[in-house]
């Protein structure tokens, strides 16, 4: 007892000293718009959708825009459960929620919780564009805390695949001398915000930077409830070159080089009510477009035609569109709009959240995602069971209706109620209680309904599962207890448990 | 065991696997040896992977140095056994048939094992125990079961088509091992040597009859009441029937077998038979087809009697591995169409994998069972591409399901040929399986680049389209 008591007054009085020696390096955060963030994040676990992975750590950079608004990369603030924010030369760290996150730009917006924990930002001005001849100045943050710059340039803009989520979006590839440690370091031109690093791969030396009319956008739209986000067109389509294929087509001569072919509208889309399969579109939005789905664009030169849409457009904006159907001349207007993971078929929810899931009588449903499958190891195609594969491979972004998506029973939780269904795993759920499901919620009304899960009818199998109903409540406790889980079902609309 | 000596023999073998990447080739021959052993009347009985596939075949006895060119009377894919004769009579003199048999061994008794393995030239014996009498997947044609004698002796790569010895008398006969494991050796047990030759003694080889039923315990008390199935009654309920099996249209979904053939089925599907518990697909096992099974039937809340005469089985869509047939093609363009068949799958496993493989294996696995086969004979692969300018932008729909040509549904790989002949405002347009794009080829120049594919790729035929065999 006495030796703990000496340990504490000799531990307050070394602290003591510290303190008194403070005022004379005392650490001053450097005033400026450049913050490192600190990001706890949890994913949940795509298996036991009950539970959570174990918490990890990642940290990167963010930029002031305001002064209390921080914006920075979505796949920095992915999956929070805590994010922090630090100046340099600080060590204290203050936190943020996150207000919007975006991850068909990869852009998210924080607003730091107590206003008067920084109050030494200088909020950073966004630049009108990102110039390919204006020398780059990159901010990060080195092993001491100090802040350092590096010179950069931007080799080259273009439409690229998103390397955090399956989105294509305008980014800009750059050159840079300094090795960038983390995503989210602003790059400045004439000291105005040019775009935020997301990746650098040290060996090249080259990194991607979303630039500033994306930011600028998505700040707009951030700052200015509710957010619409970037506009999609709702189809899909493929380079039209092989002059057979265009021939046949109907595609005049005089449209050479000309002009890209529709393959699939996803349904309740603008594309979906104009366009069809086979249309050869020669002119979006005023634009004509070449047979590879390139366009001049007046400002970035060639640029693929996704640009056309998520970056000059806006979700339920129309655009004329010029057409070649049937061999004829036509003239249409599509409706743009916003698609969203959670539209598709199947979605990736590569973010990590918890999945809508029921466990009634040790049955496990939940709704299927590509994060699901993928959880399954590099060589997934080949594991799951290949009915899986095949829905994923074909038609994970094609819903018959809007809101369908796929209900499986992923397994069974053994009890003595449920024997001689342990070994069903992943099969696909086409009713329950004899009813006809498109998707969790349509699980959630049947069974609150009927006041339990009574039958689970699945894809191909005569015989239902049948759920014991005389067991049902206890079998529930039991295997929650068994089990250790806390809730039995997850509704999407109310929050998931932390 | 002199006498029995006298009637193992060494199989030498030529044969050559046929290409299914270039369907129009085969791969090098290359040789292999196994046995077998003389039975009654002048034949030999082996296994038929040593024999499949083979250009030449030569046996030679232990007491002679000479080998006899031999030739195959009968095979029996799904159950790994063939017949092969010498017609030089010099071959069988001194020879005494081998004698099977009257039962099954048991656990743990003694059984030697002779044969030609690898590692000498003259016969090996081995001698170990019977470890397990169970089903298992007969590898040379991958998806059949049926019974398997597991033993603890040696049995390595020669052994194959050795007879197993209990007593002195036939039990088995050597045919696979597992590469992995230690002492498991597995031998086709009597019954099936038996159903084997009861087969054939009508000069023709019919198979197994399936009786197609996809069946699962109803030991769940839910499902019980569910079905109605009174206290005191137990089986396996049906959840599928096959097509293109002797059940379809006699069982149907949630009918439970309570018995077969007399005898009670319980929970977990066996039945008691000569004293052991068996799965009561061992009574199928041993019918012709052309028999029928009797089945005592829980159907609608009463109990029937169901009469199932079985058939012989012919299944398009069940891939067993193919053997001495010439794959079918059909070349258009450079474009390369086959069947889907297992052989094919594992060439195209050879390329990176696309999601149209995928596909493949989806339409293997459930071709039925989700309906994917209706109105099909067989699903038509393109299997490769060989570039000329026609064909330039069609790589990505290789290994796509042909499903259409000109506007016809494409049921077999005849097809396509006579869907040819009417090309759509001067085109061929191709349409494929869960593809929304299409392969057009200009029709008035295909027949030209089909001549100079064949020409520069050096292709003798531009189809093998019937059900040619090899010999």
């Amino acid at each position: 007892m006495t030796m703990v008591r000496l340990h504490s007054g000799l531990l307050a009085a070394l602290a003591l000293t510290a303190l008194a020696s403070a005022p004379q390096a005392r650490s001053e955060p450097v005033p400026g718009a450049l913050v490192r963030v600190l990001v706890t994040y949890q994913q949940a676990d795509p298996f036991l959708p009950w539970q959570y992975q174990a918490p990890g750590m990642k940290s990167g950079y963010g930029v002031a825009v305001a002064s209390n608004l921080i914006l920075t990369t979505e796949n920095l603030v992915r999956s929070a459960k805590l994010v922090e924010l630090q100046q340099p030369r600080a060590g204290e760290k203050t936190k943020a929620d996150v207000l919007i996150s975006d991850p068909q730009v990869n852009l998210a917006l924080l607003r730091i919780a107590d206003r008067a924990a920084i109050t030494s930002l200088v909020p950073a001005e966004v630049a009108e564009r990102a110039e390919r001849e204006t020398p780059l100045a990159i901010l990060q943050i080195n092993e001491t805390g100090e802040q350092q710059s590096g010179a950069g340039r931007i080799l080259q803009v273009a439409m690229n695949d998103l390397p955090s989520s399956p989105y294509a979006c305008l980014s800009a590839t750059v050159i840079s001398d300094l090795n960038v440690n983390g995503e989210g370091a602003p790059a400045l031109q004439n000291n105005k915000l040019a775009g935020l690093i997301i990746t650098y791969d040290a060996s090249s030396r080259t990194g991607i930077l979303i630039p500033a009319p994306i930011l600028t956008r998505f700040l707009a739209d951030a700052q200015n409830p509710p957010y619409e986000g970037f506009a999609s067109a709702g189809f899909t389509w493929a380079p039209l070159i092989d002059p057979a294929k265009r021939a046949y087509l109907g595609v005049p001569k005089d449209r050479d080089g000309r002009g890209i072919l529709v393959l699939s509208c996803l349904p309740g889309t603008g594309a979906r009510e104009s366009l069809k399969p086979n249309d050869v579109i020669l002119e979006w939005d005023g634009f004509p477009l070449d047979n590879m789905g390139f366009y001049e664009d007046p400002e970035y030169g060639r640029m693929q035609m996704s640009q056309l849409i998520k970056g000059r457009r806006k979700p339920g904006e129309t655009v004329p569109v010029s057409l070649i159907r049937d061999g004829r001349p036509l003239n249409v207007n599509v409706r743009l709009c916003r698609w969203d993971d959670r539209q598709n078929l199947i979605p990736e929810n590569f973010s990590g959240e918890p999945v809508p899931f029921l466990i009634d009588g040790g049955y496990v449903l939940m709704e299927l995602t590509g994060r699901y499958l993928r959880a399954h190891g590099a060589n997934w195609e080949r594991v799951v069971d290949p009915r899986l594969t095949q829905k994923y491979l074909f038609e994970r972004h094609l819903p018959e209706t809007p809101g369908q998506h796929v209900v499986i029973l992923a397994g069974v939780l053994p009890d003595p109620s449920n024997i001689g269904f342990h070994e069903i795993r992943n099969a696909i759920v086409t009713a329950v209680n004899g009813k006809p499901v498109a998707n969790m919620d349509d699980v959630f009304a049947i069974v609150d309904g009927d006041g339990g899960l009574r039958r689970i009818t699945l894809k191909s199998v005569g015989v239902d599962v049948v759920v014991d109903q005389d067991a049902r409540q206890a079998v529930n406790a039991r295997l929650a207890a068994q089990y250790r889980i806390p809730v039995l079902r997850y509704r999407r609309d109310t929050p998931p448990q932390k | 065991m002199s006498a029995i000596r006298s009637s193992v023999v060494k199989i030498h073998a030529t044969f050559q696997v046929d290409d299914y990447a270039m369907p129009w080739q085969a791969e090098r021959p290359m040789s292999g040896t196994g046995s077998g052993f003389i039975i009654e009347k002048k034949r030999i009985l082996t296994n038929a992977h040593v024999i499949s596939n083979a250009r030449f075949l030569q046996v030679q006895k232990d007491s002679d140095p000479r080998r006899y060119p031999a030739r195959v009377l009968f095979v029996g894919h799904d159950c790994d056994l063939a017949i092969l004769t010498v017609d030089d009579p010099v071959f069988f003199e001194g020879t005494t048939p081998a004698v099977f048999g009257k039962s099954l061994p048991r656990l743990n008794d003694e059984v030697i094992v002779l044969g030609y393995p690898m590692g000498g030239d003259r016969i090996s014996l081995t001698k170990g125990v019977v470890s397990r009498i169970d089903y298992s997947v007969y590898m040379h044609s991958g998806v059949d079961q049926h019974l398997v004698l597991q033993v603890d002796a040696a049995i390595n790569p020669g052994n194959s088509g050795g007879p197993v010895l209990y007593n002195g008398r036939v039990v088995g006969l050597a045919f696979q091992g597992i590469s992995w494991a230690e002492n498991i050796g597995y031998a086709i047990p009597l019954p099936v040597i038996h159903r084997f030759l009861d087969d054939i003694r009508d000069g023709e080889y019919d198979g197994y009859p399936e009786l197609g039923a996809a069946t699962i315990e109803v030991c769940n008390e839910a499902l019980r009441r569910d079905l109605g199935l009174p206290k005191g009654k137990s089986g396996i309920v049906v959840h599928y029937v096959d097509p293109f099996t002797s059940a379809y249209g006699i069982l149907k979904e949630r009918d439970v077998l309570l018995s077969i053939d007399g005898s009670r089925i319980e929970d977990d599907g066996s039945i008691r038979m000569d004293g052991e518990t068996v799965l009561f697909a061992e009574v199928l096992e041993r019918k012709q087809c052309g028999e029928d099974a009797v089945f005592q039937v829980w159907r609608d809340n009463r109990e029937i009697s169901v009469r199932v005469p079985l058939k012989k089985w012919t299944d398009p869509f069940l891939y067993r591995h193919r053997y001495d047939e010439r794959p079918r093609y059909f070349m258009v363009a450079g474009l390369i169409f086959s069947p889907l068949t297992r052989e094919l799958m594992a060439a195209l496993e050879q390329a990176p994998l696309n999601r149209q493989f995928h596909q493949l294996v989806y339409c293997m696995t459930y071709a039925k069972m989700d309906e994917l086969y209706h109105g099909r004979d067989e699903f038509v692969v393109l299997v490769r591409r060989l570039p000329h300018q026609i064909n330039t932008y069609s790589d990505s729909f290789l290994s796509g399901i042909l499903v259409e040509v000109n506007g016809r549904f494409i049921a077999r790989l005849e097809d396509i040929p006579a869907a040819l002949e009417k090309p759509l405002n001067g085109f061929h347009v191709l349409k494929f399986l869960g593809m929304d794009d299409s392969l057009v080829i200009p029709a008035e120049d295909a027949r030209q680049a089909t001549e100079e594919c064949m020409k520069q790729y050096g292709i003798p035929a531009v189809s093998n389209i019937g059900k040619e065999t090899a010999k």
